[in-house]
C-alpha cells in the first residue's frame, strides 16, 4: 500500500450497501428493481463498473440470482412434500413471496425457513389448501429436531428396577427434542406418498402428531389414543410423576362414563403407553431446568430448546 | 468436512489411520444444540485438529456486529478448541437482514478502516487473531482506490489478523476483473498466510462462477504452486460444497496439493543450495 492512499470520492459504504441490498433482493431482478425505484441504470453504473462482457446490471444480477436460488435450494430440501404438493413453479413463486414478506434475519441458513409454515397459512396457496401449512410445520419440525438438544433418556431397565413407591413418585419430563403438532388434517397417511411425489390430499379431521428425535433419527407418529394424548398434555405443562401420568390415563380412559375395563386393564394400558415412550427414548428424569413453553402455532415445546421462529 | 463425509471421518475405526490430518468445518453448521452434527464434530475433534470457517461474520457490513452470533461462535470455539477461526472479507447483512452470500466490498480507505475496527472487535471477543479470506467477486466498484490485496495486506498490518488465501477465488476474480493473479500473490505479505483454500469453479462464458462443485482446474493448481513458492508450506484445504464426491476423491486432491507443495519446496531448497554454493 502506498504511504498516502487516494481518498475515494465515491458514495459512503452505507449508501453502497443500501443500494446493493435493495437491488440484490428485488424480486424480479436488478433491472426491474432499478425501475421500481425510479432509478436509471446510470445510477448503478456510477457505483458498479461494467465492461464489454457484463454490464453493471448483469454483474449485480449474478448476486441477485445467487441470493434467491441458494435459499430456494435450501427450502426445496427442507420442504420436499410441500414442493411436491404444489409443484415446482408454485413453490418457486411461494418462496419469492416469502422472501419479500419475511426477509432472512438469522445468520444461519437453517433458520431461513423457520417462519414459512406460519406464512404459508396466510398465503393464497395455503388458504386454498389449508393442510399445506400444517404439512410445512411437520417438515420443518423434522428439520429443527434433527439438530435439537441432546438428552439422556430414561430406559425401561432403570424404570422397571424401581420399587412401587419409587415408580409412582418418579418425576419425568418429555425429552426436549420433541414437538407435538395438532391440526385438522390426517397428515400421517400422506407423509410417504407425498415424499414419492404422489398426488394425494389428506383427509380432513383432527390429528395429533408426536415428532421426536431418538438417537440421531427424527421420527413421528400419530397419537390416536385419547388417553395417551391426555398424558402428553399432562407433561406439556411441566414435569409429572409417573403415578400422576397413570391417573391421567385412567381419568381419560373412563371419561364420560366409558367403562375403561377393570382396574388391572387400566393399569396395563397406562404401563403400555409408558413402556412405548421409554422404548422411543421420549422420557427423561425431571430436572430443575427452564419452564416449558408453547409456541402458539400448534407446537408445544418442553425444555430448553426453542424452535427458530 | 461436509455431511456426505461425516460417516467416513467420524465413525472410522480407531485402528485405521485417519484419512486426513485435519479438517475445516463451516462454523454455522455446528452452531446448533445437538444431534448428528455436534456428535460428529465431537468425534472428529477427538481424532484430529479442526479449523472453524465461518460465513456469517459479515465483517464489512455497516450493521452492528451480531452479538448473539459472536456469543455462539465463541462458545463453539471454547468447546472445540479449533486450530484457528476464519471468515471472509465481505459483507452479507444489511438493515438487520442476511443475504447468506459473500458480497464484495469497495476497496477504499473507509472500508478498510471499518473492517479493521470490526476485526479488532471480533479478535478481542474470541481472544485470538482470526484469518480473513479473500472472496470471489463478479463486480468492481468505480470508487475503489486500493487493490484488493492492498486492502488485505493493510488489514493484517492494522489488526494482526492472518490471511486465508483462497487461490481459486484469486483466479476467478482475476479473470472476472482483468488483473494479474500473480500481482495478488505478490501483494500479500509473506508470513501472514495461515491457510490456503483450493476449489473448483464454473465457466459461465461471460464470467467465472465460484461454485465449489468441480475439481480444482490446472490453472488454479499452477497458481497454487506459485503461492507455495511465495508463502512456503501452508495448511491447504480442498473445498467442495456442491456435487460433493466421495471422500476419497477429495482426499486425492488434498494429496495432490501436498505433492505440489513438496515439489515446490524441494525445488526452492535446491535453488537455495545452489545459490549458497555459487557464493
Amino acid at each position: 500500500m502506498s504511504d498516502s492512499p487516494a481518498r475515494s470520492t465515491g458514495p459512503a459504504l452505507a449508501e453502497v450497501q443500501a443500494l446493493l441490498y435493495e437491488l440484490i433482493t428485488a424480486p424480479a431482478g436488478v433491472a426491474r428493481g432499478l425501475a421500481a425505484r425510479g432509478l436509471a441504470p446510470a445510477t448503478l453504473e456510477a457505483v458498479v463498473m461494467g465492461d464489454h462482457r457484463l454490464s453493471a446490471t448483469a454483474r449485480l444480477d449474478v448476486y441477485a440470482n445467487m441470493y434467491f436460488f441458494r435459499i430456494l435450494d435450501v427450502l426445496r430440501g427442507e420442504l420436499p412434500r410441500v414442493r411436491a404438493a404444489v409443484g415446482d413453479d408454485a413453490f418457486h413463486d411461494l418462496i419469492t413471496d416469502y422472501l419479500l414478506a419475511v426477509r432472512p434475519a438469522h445468520p444461519s441458513l437453517r433458520e431461513v425457513g423457520a417462519r414459512l409454515p406460519a406464512y404459508l397459512g396466510q398465503h393464497p396457496l395455503g388458504l386454498e389448501r389449508p393442510w399445506l401449512a400444517p404439512l410445512a410445520r411437520l417438515e420443518r419440525a423434522h428439520r429443527e429436531l434433527f439438530d435439537g438438544p441432546d438428552a439422556e433418556p430414561l430406559t425401561a431397565e432403570v424404570v422397571s428396577a424401581l420399587g412401587p413407591d419409587a415408580f409412582v413418585g418418579l418425576e419425568v419430563d418429555l425429552a426436549p427434542c420433541h414437538a407435538i403438532l395438532e391440526h385438522g388434517y390426517a397428515l400421517g397417511p400422506v407423509w410417504e406418498p407425498l415424499a414419492a411425489r404422489q398426488a394425494v390430499t389428506p383427509a380432513a379431521g383432527p390429528e395429533t402428531l408426536l415428532v421426536w428425535r431418538q438417537g440421531l433419527a427424527v421420527r413421528h407418529r400419530v397419537v390416536g389414543d385419547a388417553a395417551e394424548r391426555a398424558m402428553l398434555a399432562g407433561l406439556a405443562t411441566g414435569r409429572a410423576a409417573l403415578g400422576s401420568l397413570c391417573e391421567i390415563f385412567v381419568a381419560a380412559a373412563t371419561e364420560g362414563g366409558r367403562g375403561g375395563g377393570a382396574v388391572a386393564d387400566l393399569a396395563a394400558g397406562a404401563f403400555q403407553v409408558l413402556a412405548r415412550w421409554l422404548d422411543d427414548g421420549l422420557l427423561i428424569a425431571a430436572s430443575d431446568g427452564p419452564a416449558p413453553s408453547t409456541t402458539g402455532d400448534g407446537r408445544i415445546m418442553v425444555g430448553p430448546w426453542q424452535p427458530g421462529c | 468436512m461436509r455431511p456426505p463425509h461425516y460417516q467416513a471421518l467420524a465413525r472410522r475405526p480407531a485402528s485405521e489411520p485417519p484419512l486426513v490430518d485435519w479438517v475445516e468445518v463451516i462454523s454455522e453448521n455446528f452452531m446448533v444444540a445437538g444431534g448428528n452434527p455436534r456428535a460428529v464434530l465431537r468425534d472428529v475433534r477427538a481424532r484430529m485438529p479442526v479449523a472453524m470457517h465461518g460465513v456469517s461474520l459479515s465483517l464489512g457490513s455497516v450493521d452492528p456486529l451480531d452479538e448473539a452470533y459472536l456469543t455462539e461462535l465463541a462458545a463453539l470455539a471454547r468447546e472445540i478448541e479449533p486450530a484457528w477461526i476464519s471468515d471472509h472479507l465481505c459483507w452479507s447483512s444489511f438493515g438487520g437482514h442476511t443475504g447468506h452470500d459473500l458480497w464484495p466490498l469497495p476497496f477504499t480507505e473507509e472500508a478498510l478502516a471499518h473492517v479493521a475496527a470490526r476485526v479488532h472487535a471480533v479478535q478481542e471477543r474470541l481472544g485470538r487473531p482470526i484469518l480473513v479470506e479473500n472472496v470471489s467477486s463478479y463486480l468492481r466498484f468505480a470508487h475503489s482506490t486500493l487493490a484488493e490485496w492492498e486492502l488485505l495486506a493493510e488489514l493484517t498490518a492494522r489488526t494482526g489478523c492472518g490471511v486465508l488465501l483462497d487461490v481459486n477465488n484469486i483466479y476467478v476474480s482475476a479473470h472476472n476483473h482483468g488483473f494479474a493473479a500473480r500481482d495478488f500473490l505478490d501483494g500479500i505479505p509473506v508470513g501472514r498466510v495461515g491457510q490456503i483454500h483450493l476449489a473448483g469453479h464454473r465457466d459461465e462464458g461471460t464470467h467465472l462462477l465460484d461454485t465449489h462443485d468441480h475439481p480444482v482446474c490446472d490453472a488454479v493448481w499452477d497458481l497454487y504452486a506459485a503461492a507455495v513458492e511465495r508463502f512456503g508450506g501452508v495448511a491447504t484445504t480442498i473445498e467442495r460444497d456442491d456435487d460433493i464426491p466421495p471422500l476419497e476423491e477429495v482426499v486425492a486432491e488434498a494429496r495432490r496439493a501436498a505433492e505440489v507443495e513438496r515439489a515446490v519446496l524441494a525445488g526452492r531448497a535446491r535453488a537455495t543450495e545452489e545459490q549458497r554454493r555459487v557464493r
